[in-house]
């Protein structure tokens, strides 16, 4: 049943890493806000990923407009690009960005400072909190390259972005790194190019293609250690351990000061050396992850595996009473009542064992009805649930809200960009990249479902098989000739160096990782009886 | 304080504050029952986050209950702490000579109804000085606004001295009810209500109330409990 914890867990890596939009999930810890622009409510990264909206087609047309094709033509004089940028240095971004983009809107773009006037709006436009618009328009400095002096300060700004908020990685890995020579470029950005590259080179199957990319990163960069987190992902997916083992551990040697990223390496290594049967070592390990409590649900589920693997029971089950607290309140875990009736009935509990069991098909029954009947799987919300809190769903779920909040903080603007049309314009790209997005969360969800529909019936299979071997080790009981118990309770000390606080039902997130189980152990004279 | 004056009310406080104290650390005794044994029961064992060793504190205090007089005052103590449950506070000095604030009491007897006191001025404390056991029942956690976590222990007093008044020194016992709250490792501070009873020509009590700032002493010198075991079924 591990086996399978740990097929999931490699899965759900190399979904996170390989997947598309696998690496913002390590770069979310870097940023701090916005520098001064008033960013909006960033979503989360624990966060489900809202459910998307039927998805529509997108025209020919829409697809133009989302590529931020400028439409209206009256020559505008230099004097207003002029007084765009002078505003914006100002700091006045506003009223920056309203005058530079009449300056757009009125000339075509071979214009002489057309190029310069995308880059202050593309900055006016990060300023202003507005990201994804600053993205479309790096990118069209950047890609067009009508003023190739603006290339490095564009791509500086695409890589902090990048490295902050969740962003259109069709646009910016896809159509621009991956797709773009860009020629001599100074270091530190040749090597976040080459890193993109390789990354997108290995999720298209492209290996070696990807081997000689992250081979030209400069070793001890930032870029380096994401490179070989990469490396060390495909090699666990390769299930070729050891060599994950070794990278993983570089990267945990480099002390990379990125938390997540140490925190993911953590815990695949324990993964691995569990995989390896060191369970000691691979608590330790686990223990070593200090991300925020709400996101260590699975850390304290496979803690809980390694603990009972270890047969420390009483640890064990406190790892899974923390898995109670509303902390972890999504936390998608019908696996945690296998483990929950397994140790009971490794205490002879028989009748808690069986309760576990009850308890698992009282969470999820509903749901493995729904996969049995073969009713639309998103129809039933705790599937829904947890299909949503896919690592990919989660990333788009991510970006989506990111353009929701961004398309809502418009209307700060409306005052001073709806007459010159700018407010339109952003509108339309906003709202044709929430409809791809939406299309893109539609077409993942249906997958999404359906392996979890999968998991959730291996689980009940396994439960199944469970009750049938708690209800043999009651047969064999029986025929043993039980005797009673002579139970002696466990003290718990008046006072001494620890302190003992019962569990009453309240979760303190201080506790979560301190809780022990005390249950008596009655398999005590099973062998005697036998 | 005349004996006349003792407020009968005061002692039922006292006993009631004391029983409450009581039967809170009752229930810290939590012991696995047979009702428990088949569902088991589940603790969240930490090390305790304080710990005390010698103590030092200087205090301001408050004496409420003269009627012609409120005292204020200003005090001391070490304390030796044993272990989690017991301490003993070697000394404790509460100095109040020259602190107090007349009510007016006296003057208004003398003008409203032309009559005074036989001798408040016998009654004003210069100081206490006495020695007390310290029993720590109760240790726990608190969240400060929902958002910080808190440490802090209650604790009985009881302990013999002496009070020292204008006109002659007398031998007391001392009960006190106090809580403290840990700031930092070394840092506490003591919130805490003592009632001195003196005995001899004239019996009688004094009530303080004292705020106090200590310092943790050598705390670093204390064993860390990380490396102990829990108690516990291992099967």
């Amino acid at each position: 049943m591990r086996a399978r914890l740990w097929i999931g867990g490699a899965v759900l890596v190399a979904g996170w890493l390989l997947g598309a939009p696998g690496w913002t999930l390590a770069q979310e810890g870097e940023g701090g806000g916005g520098d001064g622009g008033g960013q909006g409510d960033e979503p989360t990264a624990e966060q489900p990923a809202p459910a998307p909206a039927p998805a529509p087609n997108l025209s020919e047309e829409e697809l133009k407009q989302l590529e931020g094709a400028v439409e209206q033509k009256v020559q505008v004089g230099p004097e207003v690009f002029d007084e765009g940028v002078k505003l914006f240095y100002e700091k006045k971004y506003i009223g920056a960005s309203r005058r530079l983009w009449d300056y757009m809107a009125g000339n075509e773009k071979g214009a002489e400072n057309y190029g310069y006037a995308e880059f202050f709006l593309a900055q006016a436009f990060e300023k202003l909190g507005l990201t994804h618009a600053a993205v479309e328009y790096y990118y069209n400095v950047a890609k067009d390259r009508t003023k190739p002096e603006l290339l490095p300060d564009a791509l500086v700004a695409l890589e902090r972005i990048t490295r902050r908020y969740p962003f259109d990685q069709d646009l910016v890995l896809k159509d621009l790194l991956y797709d773009t020579n860009f020629g001599y470029l100074r270091e530190d950005l040749r090597e976040f190019i080459l890193f993109y590259q390789g990354l997108l080179d290995y999720r298209s199957g492209f290996v070696r293609w990807g081997r000689n990319h992250f081979a030209q990163l400069d070793k001890g960069s930032y870029y380096y250690y994401k490179a070989v987190y990469v490396e060390a992902v495909y090699e666990l997916v390769r299930y070729n351990l050891d060599k994950a083992l070794e990278m993983f551990r570089e990267i945990l040697a480099a002390n990379v000061k990125q938390t997540d990223v140490m925190n993911n390496a953590r815990q695949s290594v324990a993964r691995i050396l569990f995989e390896q049967k060191k369970y000691a070592e691979a608590y330790a390990m686990y223990e070593q992850i200090d991300a925020p409590i709400e996101k260590q649900a699975t850390v304290f589920l496979e803690e809980a595996w390694a603990q009972y693997y270890m047969r420390n029971y009483q640890r064990a089950m406190g790892l899974l009473y923390a898995l109670e607290a509303p902390a972890f309140f999504r936390f998608f875990g019908p696996e945690k009542y296998i483990l929950k009736s397994l140790i009971y009935k490794n205490l002879c509990h028989y009748n808690v064992a069986k309760d576990a069991i009850s308890e698992f098909l009282q969470g999820y029954g509903e749901a493995v009805r729904a996969v049995y009947d073969r009713v639309d799987l998103d129809k039933n919300p705790i599937l829904l649930d947890a299909a949503l809190q896919d690592p990919i769903m989660v990333e788009r779920g991510k970006f989506q809200s990111l353009l929701d909040t961004e398309l809502n903080s418009l209307d700060r603007f409306d005052s001073q960009w709806t007459e010159n049309g700018l407010m339109a314009h952003l509108q339309r790209i906003y709202g044709l990249k929430i409809q791809e997005v939406n299309r893109l969360l539609q077409v993942g969800l249906q997958d999404s479902l359906r392996r979890v529909a999968e998991r959730l019936l291996e689980y009940e299979e396994q439960m199944n098989l469970l009750e049938y071997e708690i209800g043999l080790s009651i047969y064999k009981r029986l025929k043993g000739a039980p005797t009673q118990k002579e139970g002696k309770a466990e003290e718990i000390p008046y006072y001494g160096l620890q302190a003992y606080y019962e569990f009453d039902g309240e979760f303190w997130n201080d506790e979560l990782h301190d809780f022990r189980f005390f249950i008596e152990d009655r398999c005590f004279s099973e062998e005697r009886w036998e | 304080m005349h004996p006349e004056r003792a407020d009968r009310g005061r002692w039922c406080l006292w006993l009631g504050l004391t029983a409450v104290v009581l039967l809170a650390a009752v229930p810290l005794r939590a012991e696995t029952t047979e009702e428990g044994l088949d569902q088991g029961r589940v603790y969240a064992i930490q090390d305790r986050a304080f710990r005390m060793n010698h103590e030092f504190g200087l205090s301001l205090g408050f004496l409420p209950l003269d009627a012609f007089y409120k005292m204020f005052s200003i005090g001391g103590h070490y304390v030796v702490h044993f272990d989690e449950m017991w301490a003993w506070e070697a000394v404790h000095l509460t100095y109040s000579k020259y602190l107090d604030v007349d009510t007016g009491l006296r003057s208004e007897l003398a003008d409203r109804w032309d009559a005074s006191p036989t001798d408040p001025e016998e009654n004003r404390i210069d100081f206490a000085l006495d020695t007390n056991l310290m029993w720590k029942p109760l240790y726990g956690k608190s969240t400060l606004l929902g958002d910080t976590v808190i440490f802090g222990e209650t604790y009985l007093l009881l302990g013999i001295g002496t009070e020292k008044f204008e006109t002659a020194w007398y031998p007391a016992i001392n009960l006190g009810l106090g809580m403290r709250i840990f700031l930092g490792e070394t840092i506490s501070m003591r919130l805490e209500v003592r009632e001195y009873i003196h005995f001899g020509e004239s019996t009688g009590g004094t009530l303080l109330f004292a705020l106090s700032f200590c310092y943790n002493a050598f705390a670093e010198d204390l064993l860390k409990p990380a490396a102990l075991p829990v108690q516990g079924v291992t099967p």
